[in-house]
This record gives structure tokens, sequence and C-alpha cells, in this order.
């Protein structure tokens, strides 16, 4: 694997990235473009995570890749019913935890991943 | 390539999705009127108005899996291509928007991004569906 590729290279990256734009404070003196610039430090980090996904599900073979892909496609599942479910709840005046939506994002996408490749697998292998 | 499988899969009229999605917009719709006519009801009332959309997303993933389970194999490669699109656009459409406010701009701190979201997710979701759906087309066909 060619070493853009490599996760040890793809992972830190991207999390490094991440933590830039996480960290920026609504309050970070500077002008508006540098803060805009950091915040959007997440665009390219993460179009680079999703081409680096993309060539290591190319690398699997025929049956993994229909896992990983199931797997995807239940994160995406699970992420738009807790963000419909809790959007709703809200509406109809409920206190919704102090959770943010990013939060509900990264957790639906790990669980919903994690399930969709467990029940694919045990579907196909 | 035989003929059958460039058409779309045909299943039965009840478990169509577009029926499911059907079900699902006018969930998500009425959801929106019921709990406008339902503001300052019963905590209970409101529960189960909540309810609806959630019960109508089941039923719209639940057409979607029989559909995709039906479908012969070069379908189900669409269907998966266009699915995946679909989350990388929710997720990067989430992220981007995420700090953009946290950084201060659109949309304004006191809007909370998750109702913001509710209301922009079906619309990113199909967006993303199209391109894939496209874009697999033309690859496999």
């Amino acid at each position: 694997m060619s070493w853009p590729w490599n996760p040890l290279v793809v992972l830190p990256v991207f999390t490094l990235c991440f933590l830039v734009a996480r960290l920026v404070p609504r309050e970070l003196a500077g002008s508006s473009e540098l803060r805009l610039f950091l915040a959007l430090l997440i665009v390219p980090a993460l179009l680079y995570l999703f081409l680096a996904q993309r060539h290591w599900v190319r690398q699997l073979d025929e049956l993994q890749r229909r896992i990983h892909l199931e797997g995807y496609v239940a994160a995406l599942a699970v992420i738009l019913l807790v963000v419909f479910t809790l959007h709703f709840v809200q509406k109809a005046g409920f206190v919704v935890p102090s959770l943010e939506f990013i939060d509900v994002v990264a957790l639906g996408y790990v669980v919903g991943f994690v399930a969709g490749v467990f029940f694919a697998r045990r579907r196909y292998l | 390539m035989s003929e059958r499988s460039l058409l779309l899969p045909k299943p039965p009229w009840f478990t169509h999705p577009v029926l499911g999605a059907a079900v699902l917009g006018a969930g998500l719709f009425g959801t929106n009127l019921l709990l406008e006519a339902v503001q300052g009801g019963s905590a209970p009332l409101r529960l189960a108005v909540v309810l609806v959309p959630v019960f109508a997303f089941l039923f719209w993933v639940w057409t979607l899996a029989t559909w995709y389970k039906m479908a012969d194999e070069m379908w189900q490669r669409i269907l998966l291509t266009a699915w995946t699109y679909s989350l990388v656009g929710s997720a990067l459409g989430a992220l981007v928007l995420h700090y953009v406010q946290r950084a201060g701009f659109f949309p304004p701190a006191d809007y909370p991004t998750l109702e913001y979201w509710g209301d922009v997710l079906p619309y990113s979701f199909a967006l993303g569906f199209l391109i894939g759906w496209l874009r697999a087309k033309r690859r496999y066909q």
C-alpha cells in the first residue's frame, strides 16, 4: 500500500485536523477568516479519510467489500433514526440531554457500522 | 448482461420503497403539524406523536431492505453504492455545519444543530443517494 493511503498516515492526519477544528473557540482572537479557515480544515481532512476508506475497501475481495458496504448502510440507518427521533423529541418540548449533533453522528456511525458488519458477517460467513 | 438485470426489481406494492418514502415524508410533515396542534398537551400525548415518524422511518427502512434483498447482484451493488454516498454526504455536511457553527458562523449558536439537521438531513440524504445512484448506474450499466 502506497504511503498516502497507509492508515498510519491517514488516521493521524485526520485526527490532527479534527482536533484543530474542534478546538477552535468562538472567541478566538484574530480575524474571522482565520476562524473559518480552521473550522473548514475538517473538509479536506474528511475527504482524505473518505478517499482512503474507498481505497481500503477496493483492496478487499468481493465478499468483504459487501460486508463493509452493508456496515456503512447500517450506520446511515442508525444515524437517521437517532437524529429524527431526537429532533422530534426536542420539538415536542422534551429536554434532550446536552448532546451535540456531532456526537450523535459519531456514535451512530461507530455503533451502526459495527452492528452492520457483525450481522453481515453472520449472514455471509 | 441479461435484460432483467437492467430493470429495477419490482417488489409487491406494499413493500415498494416509493410507498415507504411517501409514508416517511407524510410522517415527518404530519408530525410537524401535529406537534403544533398538541403544543401544551400532556406529555404522553406529545410522546405518542413523536413516535409516528419513528415508525414511518422503520417502515421505510423495511421496504428498502426488502427491495435490496429482492434485487439481483448488480442492483444490490448500485444500491449499496448509492447508500454509501448518502452516508458520506450526510456526515460531511454535518461536520462542516457543526464546525462552522462552532467558529461562530451560520447557523447562529442559539439554533440547536440537532433541530436544524432534523430539517436538513432528509435532503442531504436524498442528494447523496441521487449522486451515488447516478454514478453507480453509469459505472455498472
